[in-house]
């Protein structure tokens, strides 16, 4: 072998843990989660044996066959057989097995190894196999196979020493099948029966957990449950960590101030742009972390796609797939990664109706919107001694975006009218429990995420805003807020024509503009606005009381409404013209959400104002 | 000689077995097949020429002999079903499992 760098690539089936493998061998901390199709593009990372020798590892998306059906199994096929564009066939690939799952993954280590390519199977999950009674002689595995095979378990920090130790000695061959298996159907039946033996055939702990949960009364009801609670806790869990962080950011904001000249340009951006902009954006992290912990909690638990099984009818008689529920629950973190989780659905036609809808799930960069607004004009009141109203009111909104989703799809369906067969074929994997350390993980790369955002986009956008609103300066003999007679005033004033109808003011209108570049700007940029508009300095958590005071209920609500459709968030149309490589699906999303948002807002202030709260 | 009440949801059948002789129970759609019953898989049939679905199927493993059962049906009309294939559980819609024949096993007496 040559001394240049070694290119390994980890294949398998769906859920063997071929990312908790990578992320064990390359150091890297790759999303990993107990749901078939997690990683759906390829991931590269280096590692260095004891021995000092480099390898590029390369993480590819599971794959069922390498006759791919889906556009994330295509990446895998394409690689594995040397025909990608842009990523030269591996020189060794280590086919991951779940052990527990043997029957089924061995099909594939067949199929790799007709391939011809130097291979090294890793038996991973070996400690969940013994632990069910599932004996496997690797020995015996390896002889069959003509490859070697390595047990490992990924999610011990020295589960991967055995592999690394062999990609430390000599190069692998490639595979030496025996000749007698022609059929691989009938190899793998073969060489199960030599090498496997089950000593515990009762009943496993998954089956009597999906007596309940998949029970046809009990699993809707256990599923609704959930749901309810997460948007509760969210709510209400959240309150004291945001005051604290309204009481920093205000303290921090006051320190630097006071140490500014007063009436200086300094002074006001300082106080107006960056405490009132991204100060009022900052509180929202304990939030979105409940959120996350949450959706952490059960992506790791293998619940998701039980979920999927009991909401399928359902989804299926709207027009969508219940393989759409996990792409679409992802959504509600953030639709970018929800939209490119649909990599995993087989079906063009679900994937395409699945990527449309998938802005109106609640993002949690909606959230700072909805918790504004929802603080300033919903009484903090309890219900039924039990529900926090606020809560009720958050929850009607995912609620809302959901069956907006419904009814679309649902259209998209009968426009469409095709009627050959939607496959569904999902597997659903061993119950886990969520290990603290992956959910520790997870919330700390969001909290990242979240803080490069309010420290970037969000930040930059404000501080222009600022700029925006503070020049042109006022004429000479000026009576109102210099904010007026600025570029934004000049703006806002124009779109206000456009916008009146729906209630909205031209505070509104101005803080919408920056909101395309992200939804959570919205808040920061009315923050800014009224605080030039000559309202008190500094007001990350006075801006929800005096918007309370300012605005009618219909304004609030009509608001409420449009952000439930309306596209604020050009990332998000970045990732759907990527994902389906077209300009037009981008128009269709355009034009469609904002037509929604324009008339669920104008019917929600227009109901209002006739009800007496416009 | 035993007989064995085998009955699916819709129909009882009978099977008559004694130690010379035994007559193998039809093949029935595994969409009739009641819950927790284990059979094996006899036929993937193809739709019409190439269908992916079937193609799928077998890919994942639902090939003639293999050991099979129906461990719950989604609510709303028992659709989708949940299937257990040698250790591994796949939810299958109807008009999917429709393209798959079994054979059940006959309960020992």
């Amino acid at each position: 072998m040559s001394t240049a760098v070694s290119r390994i690539a980890m294949v398998g089936n769906p859920n063997c843990g071929k990312t908790a493998l990578f992320n064990r061998l390359t150091g890297s901390r790759q999303k990993v989660a107990n749901y078939a199709g997690v990683t759906v593009e390829r991931k590269s990372g280096r590692m260095t044996t004891v021995a000092g020798r480099e390898f590029d590892v390369l993480d590819l998306p599971g794959a069922y066959s390498l006759a791919a059906a889906s556009p994330d199994e295509a990446i895998t096929a394409s690689i594995c057989a040397g025909t990608h564009a842009s990523e030269a066939a591996p020189d060794v690939i280590v086919c991951v097995v779940d052990a527990t799952n043997l029957r089924l993954h061995l099909r594939f280590v067949l199929e790799v190894a007709r391939l011809g390519r130097p291979m090294i199977v890793a038996l991973n999950m070996m400690d969940a196999a013994r632990r069910r009674g599932v004996e496997i002689d690797s020995t015996r595995l390896a002889a069959e196979l003509g490859v070697p095979v390595i047990e490992t378990v990924a999610v011990h920090r020295e589960g991967a020493a055995a592999l690394i130790a062999h990609l430390d000695g000599t190069p692998p061959a490639p595979p030496t099948l025996r000749a007698d298996h022609d059929d691989i159907h009938t190899a793998a039946r073969v060489i199960m029966d030599a090498t496997v033996r089950l000593t515990n055939p009762g009943p496993t702990l998954e089956d009597r957990i999906d007596a309940w949960t998949l029970h046809p009364v009990a699993g809707p009801a256990i599923l609704a449950v959930l749901m309810f609670l997460i948007f509760q806790a969210v709510f209400s869990w959240a309150v004291p960590l945001m005051d604290a962080i309204d009481a920093g950011v205000n303290l921090v904001g006051g320190t630097v101030a006071s140490l500014l000249p007063v009436h200086s340009a300094l002074h006001s951006l300082v106080t107006d742009g960056i405490v009132a902009g991204v100060g009022g954006v900052l509180v929202f992290l304990p939030q979105i972390l409940i959120l996350f912990l949450f959706i952490l909690m059960l992506e790791e638990s293998g619940y998701l796609p039980r979920a999927a099984f009991l909401l399928d009818r359902l989804m299926f008689k709207v027009g969508l797939t219940g393989r759409a529920f996990i792409p679409l629950l992802s959504s509600f973190a953030c639709a970018i990664p929800g939209i490119m989780a649909t990599r995993s659905m087989a079906d063009s036609r679900d994937r395409l109706a699945t990527i449309l809808v998938a802005p109106l799930m609640t993002c949690s960069a909606r959230l700072p919107v909805y918790t504004l607004l929802i603080a300033a004009f919903i009484p903090h009141r309890t219900v039924l001694d039990l529900f926090n109203l606020q809560g009720i009111v958050l929850f009607g909104l995912y609620i809302f975006g959901i069956v907006g989703a419904m009814a679309v799809a649902f259209v998209m369906k009968h426009v469409r009218r095709d009627s050959s067969d939607h496959a569904l074929l999902m597997e659903l994997p061993a119950y886990r429990m969520p290990n603290p350390r992956d959910i520790a993980l997870g919330l700390w790369q969001r909290a990242r995420i979240f803080l490069k955002r309010v420290g970037g986009i969000i930040f930059t956008v404000t501080v222009l805003l600022w700029f925006l609103a503070s020049f042109p300066q006022p004429p000479a003999g000026a009576t109102g807020p210099a904010i007026e007679y600025s570029v934004v005033g000049f703006i806002g004033h124009y779109l206000h024509y456009l916008l009146a109808p729906l209630g909205f003011n031209w505070q509104i209108c101005v803080a919408l503009v920056p909101g395309m570049a992200a939804r959570e700007v919205a808040v920061s940029a009315l923050g800014t606005v009224y605080s030039m508009s000559g309202n008190p300095a500094g007001i990350s958590h006075q801006l929800g009381t005096l918007i309370g005071q300012q605005w009618a209920l219909g304004t609030a609500l009509s608001l409420l409404a449009w952000y439930v459709f309306a596209p604020q968030c050009i990332s998000t149309l970045a990732v759907m013209r990527r994902e389906t490589n077209s300009w037009r699906v981008v128009i269709i999303a355009l034009v469609y959400l904002f037509g929604l948002a324009y008339l669920a807002s104008l019917a929600t202030y227009q109901i209002a104002a006739a009800l007496g709260a416009g | 000689m035993t007989i064995c009440c085998i009955g699916s949801t819709s129909s009882a059948r009978y099977r008559l077995r004694c130690k010379w002789f035994s007559i193998d129970y039809p093949p029935v759609q595994l969409t009739e097949l009641p819950k927790n019953r284990p059979a094996r898989v006899a036929t993937i049939r193809d739709e019409r020429e190439g269908d992916p679905i079937a193609q799928r199927l077998r890919d994942l493993g639902f090939i003639a002999g293999e050991r099979i059962c129906i461990v719950a049906r989604a609510p709303f009309g028992g659709d989708p079903l949940l299937v257990r294939i040698g250790g591994t559980r796949f939810a299958l819609r109807r008009v999917e499992a429709a393209r798959i024949t079994v054979e059940p096993d006959i309960p020992e007496f």
